[in-house]
């Protein structure tokens, strides 16, 4: 790999530089093309292994591109037509998409806000409790769905153990192999390690509301239900925008949980966009149809993302009028 | 005064109270993972909820030497540490460019860059891995290597842009008077300046470079040259049910980033905001 970087790797100080004694060879150079020699490298690296892999999947959602190596003809906007005319599979998987969605948007939210609002004030413990709700982001898929996986395990896992050692043993169930719980078992998973992103979220939120107000609502007598409902909230509204907008952003690219802990699994009652998108173009090598579906989620992505950046421009041009 | 405290901390009671269920349903599975890891495999059937009554290291002995942890971990420092070198300097030079310049063709650059942001690359994984083999680098540390940089640069670029264009128009000016050339004032005063945003694109992307199993398990075939994730899910076939030893894999996978977590909490923070306001 070849980095183009000035040689001289010497500190000089600006004014101790004599243009004549060192003149590099691209001192002559016009501002373009100084541009141009300092994105080069940024612009190569990503153009060969991000934008032209993009545009490689963008192409072959017009063809049925099997494989990797048969010949490929155009179809048009067959592949298009197919996601549109029922494929059974990926019906399942947009419907269980949407309840991971249901949990993603409103449940994680909600509880992140509470939380966010209970850490808010100056606490004892907070930054003890601030390390525990964060964790869980850094850690990798693969620790997550393994140390989850050990929870889950019907016969040895911690969760039905603890069960039966409380009598409730009806209450134990094959989490992950249970037609009708495998889905709410990998949605819990992607709750516990999200929860945290979101409190951020809100937590700068939090900070940015004046105090006085605050003291404010205190002075006029305000219980702190009152408060919240007609003071925070109302001035929470960006954060609670864009913590929604990323919900929808994060269920839509839901990948590593389900790819690692069930495969999509029991039947396909875990599959989700993602999973199904790759699941057809690695597993199943119908790579002209996956690519199809991978380009229909991008433009559902960009959507998002441009009604993302409204809202934030929105949002600090308020801040810009307070 | 006393009475008052007292009065404040009953008060104060429920929201501690709450807060103090909620972190251990939280913390639950974080100590699962670390308490099995000190368990011996019988103990694990036996026990699995509870302290461990004899712990033991074995697990952690048993996965750093016979099932080679210390060849991964090298194998994941050498790729974190090599791509986000890499990613740092090339990022850097193609945000201080497109800040110095403000035309049009200047900010359509950054904007091709900065979409890749939204682009969720797994889509890409297919043609990524044609590049590769097309480059002759199957199995070679420079495919995977070369695929972090670019799926980096992105987020470096955005993040660096947004700190060097806060660098006021008088301490340029004052350098270009005083002889300092494109490339000087980069080093000089654009870089250095730009530090807080390498601290956060490190801790961030580092993070998600040394996490990711995905890149690694497509395009490493030789067992030599898995990385940890990869490792402990190879780790994790072969030993099945031995949660005990998949424990301590996972802990001596996760170990790094909780004691980085910990160590640069606001880098984190500001990171993810400045990623999820964008």
């Amino acid at each position: 790999m070849t980095v183009t970087k000035p040689e001289n790797r010497r500190l000089v100080p600006p004014a101790a530089a004599a243009p004549a004694a060192r003149r590099r060879w691209w001192a002559d150079r016009s501002p373009a093309g100084k541009f141009w020699l300092a994105v080069a490298p940024a612009l190569i690296v990503y153009g060969v292994f991000t934008v032209y892999p993009m545009g490689q999947v963008i192409v072959s959602s017009f063809t049925d591109a099997r494989g990797f190596n048969r010949p490929v003809n155009f179809v048009g906007l067959e592949n298009f037509a197919r996601i549109f005319s029922g494929d059974t599979v990926l019906l399942q998987a947009i419907g269980n998409t949407a309840i991971y969605g249901f949990f993603k948007v409103i449940v994680q939210t909600v509880l992140a806000f509470l939380i966010a609002v209970l850490l808010h004030r100056r606490l004892l413990l907070g930054n003890v409790y601030r390390s525990i709700f964060f964790a869980p982001m850094v850690i990798s898929p693969v620790a997550i769905v393994f140390t989850w996986s050990f929870m889950y395990d019907p016969t040895t896992g911690t969760i039905n153990t603890t069960l039966r050692s409380l009598g409730l043993d009806h209450l134990a169930q094959d989490w992950l192999g249970s037609y009708d719980l495998a889905l709410y078992s990998v949605i819990l998973v992607d709750l516990w390690s999200g929860l945290g992103f979101n409190i951020i979220i809100f937590l700068a939120g939090l900070s940015t509301i004046p105090g006085e107000i605050m003291e404010a609502a205190k002075v006029d007598g305000a219980r702190a239900w009152t408060t919240l409902r007609y003071v925070t909230i109302p001035l929470m509204v960006p954060s609670i925008g864009l913590v929604l907008v990323l919900a929808i952003n994060g269920a839509l690219r839901a990948f590593d949980t389900v790819y690692l802990m069930t495969r999509g699994g029991p039947g396909n009652e875990t599959q989700l966009y993602m999973t199904q998108v790759f699941h057809e173009g690695l597993v199943r090598n119908n790579f002209g149809y996956a690519s199809a579906m991978a380009v229909l989620v991008i433009v559902v992505l960009i959507a998002i993302a441009a009604a993302q950046n409204r809202l934030t421009k929105s949002t600090t041009a308020e801040g810009g009028a307070r | 005064m006393t009475r008052g405290r007292a009065l404040r901390l009953a008060r104060r009671a429920p929201v501690n109270l709450l807060l103090v269920l909620i972190s251990a349903v939280m913390a639950y599975p974080l100590i699962i993972m670390v308490i099995t890891a000190f368990k011996s495999n019988l103990e694990v059937l036996q026990n699995p909820t509870g302290l461990p009554h004899e712990p033991t290291v074995e697990n952690f002995s048993t996965t750093w030497v016979e099932a080679g942890f210390s060849n991964l971990f090298a194998n994941s420092i050498l790729l974190t540490v090599v791509s986000m070198t890499a990613a740092t300097v090339i990022s850097a030079l193609a945000a201080y460019a497109v800040v110095r310049r403000l035309t049009r063709i200047g900010s359509a650059v950054y904007l091709l860059i900065a979409a890749g942001i939204f682009l969720p690359m797994q889509l890409a994984l297919v043609p990524q891995f044609r590049v590769v083999r097309e480059l002759g680098l199957v199995d070679n540390y420079a495919g995977v290597i070369l695929i972090y940089i670019a799926g980096a640069i992105p987020f470096g670029v955005f993040l660096m842009a947004a700190f060097m264009r806060q660098v006021p128009a008088e301490i340029v000016d004052a350098a270009v008077i005083d002889g300092a050339g494109y490339f000087q004032l980069f080093r000089a005063i654009f870089f250095p300046l730009a530090r807080p945003a390498i601290a956060t694109f490190w801790v961030l992307q580092g993070v998600g470079i040394w996490n990711d199993y995905l890149v690694p398990q497509l395009l490493l075939t030789d067992p030599d040259k898995r990385t940890l994730t990869t490792g402990v899910l190879y780790f994790k076939a072969q030993y099945l049910a031995d949660w005990g030893n998949i424990m301590a894999a996972v802990l001596i996978m996760s170990l790094p980033v909780l004691v980085l977590f910990v160590l640069a909490q606001r880098y984190f923070v500001s990171g993810l905001y400045a990623g999820a306001v964008k």
